[in-house]
């Protein structure tokens, strides 16, 4: 390869991705999420198929809702499941192995993301300019480092758009990387197929009529859903469409929306693009005439689209948005490029502030009093304005024991073989870890056959979607008496509420000065223990 | 003219990202430490002041909500007519309510207990806070003579705060647990 290649701007930026995706992958062990992932996909080694039972413990965040009656998950799509056993049958049952594909997956974004523009709109500094800030993106590195479907949803959505702007309408190979691509994303997630796919259609048909020939739309909508069929009846999505829930759309839109201004489009510049698209609004003459801009315009309205279609599910969370990250990358690309060309001082100004801090997103939020701090949130967290690639750089250089880290450890060094250990939250990264049969968290109803050896009653008290204590609080509640029975350990840990969740609300990048709660862990007392 | 507002559009450009720039800097915690330092009591102390005013809005908005549930389920129906103060308190739930009277119920009986729980965790976490305050704080850098008794007074009177902080606290978990009881009710 020739050195000027080798040094081109992009490998420097992809280098630099690499770095930051790839570099302390296993600094914390898996949270509960990615654990139900490594933990069905440790189980598709074993038995081939992704089963919720291994013998000892139960994988299952619904109450048991997710599996049948063979134990067979038939919940969540497959994919990330059968990629993350693939690492591990690769490269052993680790954390860095569970979590390697997925990042690779996030690099490939950011590369895509620059072919896509550079190839199809001709302009290799907006190209570079989009994947930089991609590569920036602390809340998208997040969920690229994890072991769960984010990244792939985010690949597959930009490999969407690419063979889209190829020329899919009479060559074979586009076509077919169209109708892959969509058909993966189903089995990557199908909430993300059905917000991103629906939208993106409507918005193509609207902005390029002309592009559609029908035989080739419909051949490719055939194939396309003959792909996804056995997924829609495998994972039983008519059973879970009766938890859309009406009353949340409002509450859910308004989220959505304070997301998308709080951490991927700044307020001030979904304002100016809602304003200078005013007159799209009411009339077609409305619609850019140049192709950069018209392609930013399809961008916008297919992130529209997908919040409003995402706002009817029941549970509202920014991880749905992930794959929505690589448009807004291109379309701020696009942004600090026309701010540039207009007036080079005001483009310095922006990309500083697009690229080294969140100050864009928050300042105007906090003027306008709109910005979301849930009270478990701290200074050194994204909620606030700060220097996000700092804080990460901070928690790649200087990684903290998190609770799960704290818990795993305690039970691999304190536990003996065939204890049962009933918690109510952080169950499934002690599956994942240790040898232990560990009940409790989000799985449902607990009868066990004996009193737990070890209860871990967690600070933060959790209710199901009914606004009802989960099933393991009651259990301890009304059940154990942990005062007789049990003897409390105090650990100088804290008992933060999830570890190594990368939604930017939760993410800790550094530990709190001074804990909130303690870890503590209650040990069953033998007969001899026992204080009359 | 057309030259003179092209300059003042880049001018109003610059300066708007100048005072985002600024303002962004004012608020990095590193900067605001050093620049304003405060003792750990004053701002426990703060920011508990703050956090129960919240709460405080949270249980009138909770009460409000509960009482208007209350007044729906006893006039059983859609057919009472739009209030103002109703729709001034409740503008999306007045509107719709004769429009869609179940939808209506389980939007605001989800509100409710969505506002329930989270009044329930900021009592939590702002009790631990106030919990956790150390009293013997570390000692700080020794001063000139004058300001020491200063020091001792502010933070005795942060301590005072604190404890009337504690007490409102209690006053909001008995009036949380009323107002959750009468939602289970309902």
């Amino acid at each position: 390869m020739r050195v000027d290649r080798l040094f081109s701007p992009i490998m420097i930026i992809l280098a630099l991705a690499a770095f930051l995706l790839l570099f302390g992958l296993d600094n914390r062990p898996f949270w509960q999420d990615e654990a139900e992932t490594a933990g069905l996909a440790k189980n598709v080694l074993t038995y081939g198929v992704p089963r919720a039972y291994d013998g000892l413990n139960i994988i299952s965040q619904e109450r048991g809702s997710e599996f049948d009656g063979n134990f067979l998950w038939r919940w969540s799509p497959w994919l990330q499941i059968y990629v993350a056993a693939a690492a591990f049958r690769l490269g052993g049952l680790t954390t860095f192995a569970g979590r390697l594909p997925f990042a690779l997956a996030g690099l490939a974004c950011i590369f895509l993301v620059y072919q896509l523009v550079r190839r199809n709109l001709g302009d290799r500094t907006w190209a570079l300019c989009a994947a930089a800030l991609l590569t920036c993106s602390v809340p998208f590195l997040l969920y690229a480092r994890q072991c769960r479907y984010y990244s792939l949803g985010a690949f597959f959505t930009l490999m969407s758009l690419y063979a889209f702007k190829e020329d899919w309408q009479s060559r074979f190979r586009p076509a077919l990387l169209l109708c892959l691509s969509i058909g993966f994303l189903f089995y990557t997630n199908y909430l993300l197929f059905f917000s991103y796919v629906m939208p993106t259609l409507l918005v193509g048909l609207w902005l390029y009529p002309g592009e559609f020939p029908l035989k080739r739309t419909t051949i490719i909508t055939i194939a396309t859903l003959i792909i996804i069929v056995p997924g829609l009846f495998l994972f039983r999505i008519q059973e879970q469409s009766h938890i859309i829930n009406l009353a949340v759309i409002p509450n859910n839109l308004e989220n959505y929306f304070r997301d998308l201004v709080q951490y991927m489009i700044p307020l001030p510049i979904a304002a100016y693009l809602l304003w200078r698209w005013r007159r799209f609004f009411w009339t077609r003459a409305g619609i850019p005439g140049e192709s950069g801009e018209k392609f930013i315009l399809f961008l916008g309205l297919i992130i529209l689209g997908n919040i409003i279609v995402l706002s009817l599910a029941p549970q509202c969370e920014h991880r749905y948005l992930v794959h929505l990250y690589p448009l807004c990358a291109i379309i701020l690309g696009w942004v600090i490029l026309k701010t540039w060309r207009y007036h080079k001082i005001s483009g310095v100004l922006l990309a500083f502030l697009l690229f080294v801090t969140n100050w864009l997103y928050l300042v105007p939020m906090d003027w306008l009093q709109i910005s979301n701090r849930p009270n478990q949130t701290n200074r050194q967290m994204l909620t606030y304005p700060n220097l996000p690639l700092r804080l990460f750089l901070t928690e790649l250089f200087s990684p903290y024991a998190d609770v799960n880290r704290n818990f795993i450890r305690f039970f691999q060094t304190q536990a003996r073989p065939g204890d049962l250990i009933l918690t109510t939250y952080g169950d499934l990264p002690l599956q994942f870890y240790t040898p232990f049969q560990v009940i409790g968290g989000l799985q449902g109803k607990i009868s066990p056959s004996r009193p737990p050896d070890w209860v871990v009653s967690r600070y933060e008290i959790r209710y199901n979607r009914n606004y009802q204590l989960q099933d393991a609080e009651k259990f301890i509640r009304e059940k154990l008496s942990l005062t007789a029975d049990y003897q409390a350990i105090i650990l100088p840990w804290e008992d933060e509420p999830f570890g190594n969740r990368p939604d930017p609300y939760y993410h800790r990048f550094v530990p709190a000065t001074k804990p909130l709660a303690q870890i503590v862990i209650y040990k069953k007392l033998t007969r001899r223990q026992h204080v009359p | 003219m057309f030259l003179n507002s092209l300059t003042v559009k880049k001018l109003l450009l610059t300066a708007g990202l100048l005072i985002v720039l600024g303002s962004g800097v004012c608020q990095l915690p590193e900067l605001q430490d050093y620049l304003f330092p405060v003792n750990n009591l004053e701002s426990i102390s703060r920011q508990a002041r703050r956090e129960c005013s919240r709460i405080r809005d949270d249980l009138r908005t909770l009460n409000e909500r509960v009482d208007y549930l209350k007044w729906f389920q006893a006039h059983n129906g859609p057919d009472q007519r739009i209030s103002k103060d109703r729709l001034l308190a409740f503008p999306f739930s007045e509107a719709i309510r004769p429009l869609a009277p179940r939808y209506f119920w389980q939007t605001n009986i989800r509100l409710a207990h969505k506002n329930r729980l989270k009044v329930e965790r900021k009592l939590q976490y702002l009790q631990s806070r106030l919990n956790n305050i150390d009293p013997n704080p570390p000692a700080h850098p020794p001063q000139a003579g004058p300001a020491m008794p200063a020091k001792s007074a502010a933070v005795s009177g942060s301590m005072k705060q604190i404890q009337q902080f504690q007490n409102q606290l209690i006053d909001y978990k008995s009036n949380l647990m009323e107002l959750s009881k009468q939602l289970a009710w309902l």
